[in-house]
Order: structure tokens, then sequence, then C-alpha cells
């Protein structure tokens, strides 16, 4: 039996037991339809998964947990003072914090409370993706959070704890949503529980409204031998504008997309990202921004780092469509290589179908600056304390983009870890 | 009294070339010694081996510093035993504040040395102490490393970071140029302050113009990797006014 075929037998098998109303179970037929003709889980050939290696993904069929995951309440430590939402394997811990004109909902109860919002929750996003309708067909658990008219939300720590075995496959859904002129701080951080969990595939969609403010922070963390993929589909609406601050590091099997529709007058979107891969790590950062109305502005901020046999990959599409004259998007990415085995891909796209418009692309590919490490350890820096610091700079404009000074040195703290960690390997 | 830095019969090469062909000199403890040479004469090489920089290949003879083997150490080794080079060409470090920079390094050598770290409040201090005596703009501190700062001030930033280390031996690679006369003579200053009975100080220069501010002990001129004439302060003088070729 292929994979495909073994999907969709158990697809049926389970959809009985997969919660939800008959809205959700007709959405997620209609995800593994889709999922099916795709062609399922890409393979290499797929140009646009050529950088993610999913073959363990196919290979060992990862399906949904056959027995319950993990129940007992972990450790973890969150980062901020903010209020704090823990969802364990798609579930909210405890009860939800009551904020003023936030609301807090797990998102099956959500769906059955507050159906109009199906549609933004079951949305595809602006490119169709095979994970993400696989997402739809096997969801369990996620999150809706719904920020009122003009609510400010100072700050808001979400960390997705996933369990399980290696044989788990966890799809989880969120959506968060501002409506107008509401302002929001948010951190997503995922961190598995297990040494060997397996593949956690969390599709996230964010709508912001006329003049709503999203900053959002995710910091993604991952076990040995597991699978981290994911995407982040926002709609901007008017004058609304969203910045989004990523760090992937030390990820064994890491896709991420971010894929954003700039779809009002005078909407904004900034991205920055981190990525650094070091051995037996990969990491593919995928962004699509779609300019389809005018007078919007996009900037993308990309920095990578590749260690001893660490692979990398930047896949950037910005899409200006025929009438969204006047769009500003850039994009820039800046590559590190810190061994001769060490792989960055860079793959920017450019597609503008408007002719009014200020576009523009860069990316650089370069070593550590060896005159500069010689003047640091002339100084008495150690070598690879002198390497740290010129990595630390190199990821600057990403790092230093966070206001928050806690989130800034958390960031810093991890670069420097996963440095010292990566030359220990290596010398292993 | 044991010389702070012996070098015997010392041979580089650099990209294949032998540049130092057997150069001897020695500095004693309180001495400044001088070292004038035409350009390609081998005077960077000198101090870009006595540092350690990667691509200098010594080839023969032994440097002792301070009594142990220098060419065994690492660069960053060489520092924290109080070697100190003033780059020709002072490096420009994007994204790493010169304040950052320096206080990274000062404390990485006092841990080399097994000495305590610096706190801030003390570095600041002395910091802005030292900025105050090179005429220098403290503010510039807070930016990155040598980043847009003009061929003079880059010179003084070596010397701040020459003050600040408090160097046993210093090797300055050509301080002096670039510098306008205003300039030179805070720079000497700053020289002279470190001039102390027990450090020794090496400068490289092409010019005289230095020497008549910082007044050397010993003035060597080095010639094709080697120290072909030794003399004191009024050998610099000569060399000015009749050239190399006439003097070595």
């Amino acid at each position: 039996m292929t994979v495909l075929e073994t999907y969709k037998k158990e697809f049926k098998e389970i959809l009985p037991a997969l919660r939800g109303g008959q809205n959700m179970a007709r959405a997620r037929e209609r995800g593994m339809e889709r999922f099916v003709f795709l062609g399922g889980i890409p393979g290499p050939k797929a140009e646009d998964w050529r950088y993610s290696d999913l073959r363990a993904i196919r290979a060992r069929h990862l399906s949904r947990p056959k027995r319950p995951l993990a129940q007992t309440v972990p450790r973890f430590e969150p980062l901020t003072r903010w209020p704090l939402v823990a969802v364990l394997n798609g579930k909210i811990l405890g009860s939800a914090p009551a904020l003023e004109g936030v609301e807090i909902l797990g998102a099956e109860q959500a769906l059955e409370k507050i159906p109009v919002w199906a549609d933004e929750y079951f949305s595809p996003g602006m490119e169709e993706s095979p994970l993400e309708r696989l997402n739809l067909a096997l969801s369990e658990g996620g999150l809706f959070i719904n920020i009122a008219k003009n609510a400010v939300l100072e700050g808001l720590e979400i960390i997705f704890l996933e369990g399980g075995d290696k044989k788990n496959a966890h799809h989880l859904r969120n959506f968060i949503g501002l409506e107008a002129g509401a302002t929001a701080q948010i951190l997503f951080r995922t961190i598995s529980l297990e040494k060997n969990p397996g593949w956690t595939n969390m599709v996230s969609n964010f709508s912001l409204s006329e003049g709503a403010h999203l900053s959002l922070v995710c910091d993604f963390e991952q076990k040995e031998k597991s699978f981290l993929t994911g995407r982040n589909f926002v709609k901007v609406d008017k004058r609304a504008s969203f910045s989004q601050v990523s760090l992937a590091l030390g990820l064994t099997a890491h896709r991420f997309e971010t894929e954003v529709n700039l779809m009002g007058k005078g909407a904004d979107a900034r991205l920055f990202a981190a990525l650094l891969a070091g051995r037996g790590e990969a990491v593919d950062f995928v962004t699509r921004i779609h300019h389809s109305r005018p007078q919007a502005k996009s900037r993308q901020t990309v920095r990578a780092v590749a260690g001893f046999e660490g692979k990398t990959a930047f896949q950037g599409r910005v899409v200006v469509e025929e009438n969204a004259q006047k769009t500003v998007a850039h994009q820039n990415c800046s590559n590190l290589i810190l061994d001769p085995s060490g792989e960055v891909n860079i793959k920017p796209e450019l597609l503008i179908f408007a002719d009014d418009v200020v576009c523009s692309h860069g990316a650089t590919v370069g070593e550590i600056d060896e005159v500069a490490l010689f003047y640091m350890m002339q100084r008495g820096i150690p070598k690879a304390e002198a390497k740290a610091i010129l990595v630390r700079a190199f990821l600057g404009d990403v790092v230093e983009s966070l206001e928050n000074e806690v989130l800034r040195s958390y960031f810093e703290d991890k670069i420097e870890a996963w440095m010292k960690q990566s030359m220990d390997r290596k010398q292993r | 009294m044991k010389p702070i830095l012996s070098i015997d019969n010392l041979k580089v090469r650099v990209g294949g070339q032998e540049i130092l062909k057997g150069l001897n000199l020695k500095i004693m403890p309180g001495e400044v010694h001088a070292i004038m040479g035409p350009n390609g004469s081998g005077k960077s090489t000198l101090a870009n081996a006595l540092a350690g920089k990667p691509g200098y290949e010594v080839t023969g003879g032994t440097v002792l510093y301070k009594g142990i083997n220098l060419l065994d150490l690492d660069a960053h080794a060489r520092a924290g035993e109080g070697l100190f080079l003033g780059f020709q060409y002072p490096v420009e470090i994007p994204g790493v504040s010169n304040l950052n920079f320096l206080r990274t390094a000062l404390n990485a050598q006092r841990l080399y040395r097994g000495e305590e770290e610096m706190d801030a409040s003390t570095f600041l201090k002395k910091i802005k102490e030292k900025a105050k005596l090179l005429l220098m703009d403290f503010e510039m501190q807070k930016r990155a490393v040598n980043v847009g700062f003009s061929g003079g001030e880059k010179k003084r930033n070596e010397m701040l970071q020459m003050l600040m280390i408090e160097p046993t031996l210093a090797v300055l690679d050509e301080t002096d140029s670039g510098l306008d006369i205003d300039a030179l003579k805070i720079v000497a200053e700053g020289i002279n302050t470190i001039r102390l009975p027990d450090r020794g100080l090496l400068l490289i220069t092409h010019y005289q113009r230095l020497l008549n501010y910082v007044e050397p002990d010993f003035v060597h001129i080095l010639q094709d990797g080697k120290i072909v004439r030794t003399g004191d302060k009024e050998l610099a003088k000569e060399l000015e006014e009749k050239g190399y070729a006439a003097v070595a």
C-alpha cells in the first residue's frame, strides 16, 4: 500500500473519531481530497520543496497517534512576564488568562460557539500546500484568539508543548484575529517534551483588520530526530501592520512558511528571521508576500548561518499583483558559512505584475572575516569566542529588531549556546 | 635582568616568499626601539609574525618573550601575555560596539592571566579618562569598532585600546601614518604614558617625525629582511636627511 493509500484508509477510519461538527467534518474531507490530489507529502523533486528533506515523514508513515499523548503536565519555564497560555498537544492547560478585550478558546470549542470564523480557520492561504491541507484534514486542537476592536494586548506568551512518540504526527491549527485598531504583541513557542516526539505540523491563520498592529515573535525548539513544519498565514488589511521575528536554531528538520496577504491599501509587513543550522540540522524558511492592493509595504530581513554540516534555505517569494501600484517591497538575505561542509540555499523570487513599484532583493554569502578574527584574537579574545561574537554581530539586524529586552537577551543567549555546541560537535 | 623580547635569527615566509631572512633584536625592560626601513623591507612582517597572524610562517630562529617561547602560543595567548600590536590598518567590525569589544578583550586577557574581571563601572570610568587624554569623543565608543572612523580616528582608537590594555610590549606598526601633526602629538603623548621601566616599545615607522615626540633608545634600519644598522635617535635624523640608500 502506498503512503497515500494508507493516509486515505486511515483517514476514513479515524474521521468519525475526530472532533468538530458537520462543518469541520466537511472541511476535513476537502482537506484530505486536496492533499491526495496534490500528491501527498512532497518529495525533493517538487520545486518548492527541494530544500526540505521530508523523506523520513514519508517513509516512517507517521500518522495519528495510536495511544494517548502525554497527559502529565510537564515542567516548562515561561520566558516573559506576560500572561501565559500553555497548550499541551493542542489543548489549553488549565484555564486561559482572562484579559480585557481578548477572547482565548480552544479551537474546537470556538468552532461550536462562534461558527462564523470557520472560513478563516479553514482558509488554505494564498498558495495551496499539501502539508497545510493535511493539517486541515487531521487537525486536533489549537487555539482561537480574538482581540476586540481597539483593544491593546501588551504581551501574550503562548507555549505549544508537544509530546508523544516517534510514530506520532500531530496537526495543530490556530486562528488569531485582531479587530479594527487592535494592537497585540505575541510570543509563539514550540517545545517538544520527549526526545523523539515525531512530527508536529502547525498551521496558524491570522487576520488583521483595518489599522490593527500585530508583533509576533516565533521561537521554535525541537528535540533530536523530530520534525517541525508549519505555516503562518497572515491577512493584513488597510493600514494594518504585521511584524514577525523568528529564530530557527538547532532544528533537525524544519520547514516554516510565512504567507502574508497585504490586502488593504497602506498595509505593512516586516519579517525578520535568523536561521542557524549545524551538524544534522536543516532549516527551510519560506516566505510568500502577496501585494494585492496598492501602496502596501513589505520588508524581509533574513540572516542564515550554516555551521559544520548544517543546511539552511531561504525561499522568498514576493508577488505584486497588477493593481498593486505604488508597492514598496524589499528583501534582503545574508548568509554566513562557518565551515566548508555547511550549505546555504537562497531562492529569491519576485513576480511583479504592476508597473509603478519599488522592489529590491539582495543576497550575499560569505565566510567569517579572517582579518577581523585575527584582530579580535590579537586583543586577547580566544578564537571560538571571537567567532561567536562575529556571528552574533552578523545576526544583529534580526536580533536588534526585537524591542523587548528580555526576548532580545534570550535570543542572544540561545545563539551563543548554539555556537558553543556547534563547535563542540565539530570537534567530536 | 631578563630581556622582554629576544629575537634570534628569525626567518619568516609569507605566501611562499622569504621576507625575514635572519633578524636579531633584543628589547630590555624600559627600552623604546624604533625600526625604520624602506617599503618591502619586512617591517610589517615582523609585527605580524610576532602577533601570530595566520599566513606568516616562521621557518627558522627563535623568539623569546619574557623568557617563554612566543611562537608556541596562539594569537590570543600572546595578547594575554601582554603583547599588543597596533595595527597599520585597524579593522572594522560591523555590529560590535567599541565598548563591548574592548571590555570583552580586556576581561579575556584577565581571565587568561587568572585575574578578576574588571566590572562595568570601573571600565567605563577608565575608558572615559583615557579617551579624554587622547582628545577622543567618548560617544564614538558606543559605535561599531572602527566603522565610519576616519584614518586618524582609527589610529587614535588603537591607542585608546593600548592604554586600556596596558601591554608589557607594544608593537606599533606605522601608528603615525595618516595622522596630522596635532593628532601625532596627542598620540605620542599617549604612547609616552605607557613608557615605564618594566615595559617595552617597538615602533615601526617610515618617518622620523614620530620619533621627535617619542624618543627612542635605539633605532634600527631594516633592509631586505635583516637589521643592517643600529644606532640612537641621531640615526633617524641622518636617515631623514640622506635617505636609506646612503645610510644603510
